[in-house]
């Protein structure tokens, strides 16, 4: 049982890593992705562990969600490329005064 | 699998990470199989695998002139993100040995796939019939932001 919540907290791990060191736009989405899957995967092992579908129902609402925000991300950064000409994240200021 | 996740943060070239998130995301539906949650798997892999790295890869296609042009992706910030997160998951898998966890049954004692379509339409409606206007708003936005522009 524990197992998977390691492996859990490790995908986490390597998540925030990839959120924080990524400059890629789209390589943080990809981070995100990880995060969420790391969650999915805590969710599974406790519905699991408690012999109760709730976390499933969880699990299939966040992949709903993550499917959306993916999109709405990726329209994002297309839209930045078109106005910056980058996807790099430190390079958008577009709100610097 | 954790391999293919540190793949996700460390190769150069952005495409071969969105092909490692790929492994990743097939073998989290593997950790579901072993966890008996068949229909979760399979939604997993038709809606990640099938949806998600296909809109990632043409977005690559989209903004990246060469594919194979490798810039430097991970020097922003190294130092702070390696002590963050390996502070986070050393505190985590701490934190998890110490907890005694109550054995479980080994099975489910129900048909995963009947509970959670019933759980959908019975506990969960409401929300379900959120997320459905979520995924519509989502999709209009989607399509407002990333149009061509004519007027200007």
């Amino acid at each position: 049982m524990s197992n998977y919540l390691i492996l859990s907290a490790l995908v986490f791990g390597i998540g925030i890593f990839t959120v924080i060191t990524r400059r890629n736009a789209i390589g943080i989405l990809l981070g995100i992705e990880l995060l969420l899957n790391a969650v999915n995967i805590n969710l599974i092992a406790f519905a699991f562990m408690r012999d109760n579908a709730v976390g499933m129902v969880f699990v299939l609402f966040t992949i709903a969600i993550t499917v959306a925000e993916v999109a709405l991300g990726l329209a994002i950064v297309i839209l930045i490329f078109r106005l910056k000409k980058t996807v790099q994240a430190d390079e958008v200021n577009l709100l610097r005064g | 699998m954790v391999i293919a996740a540190l793949g996700v943060a460390f190769l150069k070239n952005l495409f071969h990470s969105v092909l490692a998130l790929a492994a990743v995301l097939i073998l989290t539906a593997v950790v579901f199989l072993t966890l008996q949650a068949e229909f979760v798997a399979a939604v997993q892999i038709l809606l990640y695998t099938g949806g998600v790295i296909t809109l990632v890869v043409f977005a690559i296609m989209l903004t990246e002139k060469l594919i194979s042009e490798s810039l430097t992706q991970t020097n922003r910030n190294i130092a702070i993100g390696l002590v963050i997160s390996l502070a986070l998951t050393i505190f985590l898998v701490y934190a998890i040995k110490q907890e005694k966890f109550l054995n479980w049954g080994g099975r489910f004692s129900f048909d995963t796939t009947k509970e959670i379509a019933s759980g959908f339409l019975s506990e969960f409606v409401v929300p379900f019939e959120a997320l459905s206007l979520l995924l519509l708003a989502s999709l209009i936005g989607a399509l407002v932001l990333a149009k061509e522009d004519e007027h200007e």
